[in-house]
């Protein structure tokens, strides 16, 4: 995305149909001259359908889940179900199959990762895929397994605000012993700069002892101490 | 009952509700006068709930001039005899979940169906809050300020930085992938 915050805001403003028409032809002359804008236009479309599909879908299935608990199904309909039964499988099948290409491309993209000097590096490409150990995915009926508390310290963890993540995490270590609080907060301290802070908790026993976190704090410890 | 109102503020509450008031009589009247099974009658139900939710959400529908059962009845309707038609033609299912391949078809013209296909996958591995975030301000265009207690930020400006972080984001993973998929 090559475009300026204030050009995606106008972006945005088109696409949502709120800009007057002086506005408006002044934008449309601007895609019709900037490439980088007019390509950052075509990507935000698509991509605000892919969103408004994924927000649907979600929907559908909560619906569905609604109907699972609600429908018996008769032993006379069991054949002519068969075809919806089979179109159900298939939304799984292209479920399934996008959760495989996305981790055959989250492998290749790890074979590729490699971590260098200090943390800078180390946030900015290994975050995503490797220190965001809780589920992001919700439920369709929005059953989330995370209280409200966790919620906003992972989220503010997961959107790399380690200053406003610090002492959420650490009431939820001291307060309730959360082990993914404590690694966090290890990580947010290293993250911020206060390198010995992160490391005393990385090499701590609650976090070297559980092999969820081990390897990945002794990869952090290591790359730290270089 | 303002039932746009009502899917508005409170969708999935209101989607529980009219699943409940409307799914006897139109499943019912579904196999009856179309001749569908229950289960495909209840697929077409559910399918249509959510095209009405997404006519409200995305400002089709701004005023109900009749009762809520018989808007939905008239998509259930459509999507009915969209089903017959296609078993009659014996089109091959879609290779895409129910509800990407309806707003595939209504951006046919303007959207390929990798492109839609990239995108769902690329909000996918973005995953939340990123995803969420993204989804109230663009599809439930909720202001900056709704988002933030939502979302439990500190203060909307956090939250449109964040917003423009979590495209940036969305966007790299999606044009990386779209990249990798014209070298093949």
């Amino acid at each position: 995305m090559k475009s300026s915050q204030e050009d995606i805001e106008l972006l945005e403003a088109y696409l949502k149909g709120r800009l007057s028409t002086d506005e408006m032809s002044a934008l449309e002359t601007r895609l019709k001259n900037e490439p980088d804008l007019n390509a950052d236009y075509n990507d935000l479309s698509v991509l605000v359908e892919g969103m408004r599909a994924s927000v649907l879908e979600n929907k559908l299935q909560m619906l569905k889940s609604l109907k699972n608990k609600e429908t018996p199904v008769s032993p006379n309909e069991n054949k002519k179900g068969l075809t919806s039964f089979l179109s159900t499988k298939k939304i799984w099948l292209a479920g399934i199959i996008i959760v495989l290409l996305a981790f055959g491309w989250w492998i290749m993209h790890e074979q590729k990762s490699t971590v260098s000097e200090k943390s800078k590096q180390l946030f900015a490409e290994r975050f995503d895929r490797d220190l965001i150990l809780h589920s992001t995915e919700r439920s369709a009926g929005g059953n989330d397994s995370l209280t409200l508390k966790q919620k906003i310290a992972y989220d503010l963890y997961a959107i790399q605000e380690f200053e406003e993540a610090i002492p959420k995490l650490n009431e939820l270590w001291k307060i309730q012993h959360d082990t993914t609080a404590y690694f966090y907060l290890g990580v947010c301290y290293v993250a911020t700069g206060n390198t010995s802070e992160g490391n005393k908790i990385l090499s701590d026993p609650a976090i070297m002892t559980n092999l969820n976190f081990k390897q990945k704090a002794a990869s952090i410890l290591s790359d730290t101490q270089k | 009952m303002d039932w746009i109102l009502k899917i508005k503020t409170d969708d999935n509450q209101a989607l529980r509700e009219i699943y409940d008031l409307c799914r006897e009589e139109c499943v019912t009247w579904l196999q009856n006068d179309f001749g569908l099974s229950i289960h495909d009658a209840l697929d077409v139900f559910q399918v249509s709930v959510v095209i009405l939710y997404d006519n409200i959400m995305t400002g089709k529908l701004s005023t109900l001039t009749s009762n809520i059962k018989t808007y939905l009845k008239g998509i259930a309707k459509n999507k009915a005899l969209e089903m017959l038609r296609s078993r009659k033609n014996r089109i091959v299912a879609n290779r895409f979940p129910v509800m990407a391949q309806f707003v595939f078809e209504e951006n046919e013209k303007v959207i390929l169906e990798e492109q839609l296909s990239t995108a769902l996958m690329s909000l996918e591995f973005l995953g939340d809050p990123c995803k969420s975030l993204l989804q109230l301000y663009y599809y439930n265009d909720l202001s900056m300020e709704d988002i933030t207690n939502i979302l439990g930020y500190k203060n909307p400006e956090t939250t449109k930085n964040q917003k423009y972080k979590c495209l940036k984001r969305l966007q790299n993973i999606y044009s990386e992938h779209i990249l990798k998929s014209t070298q093949h």
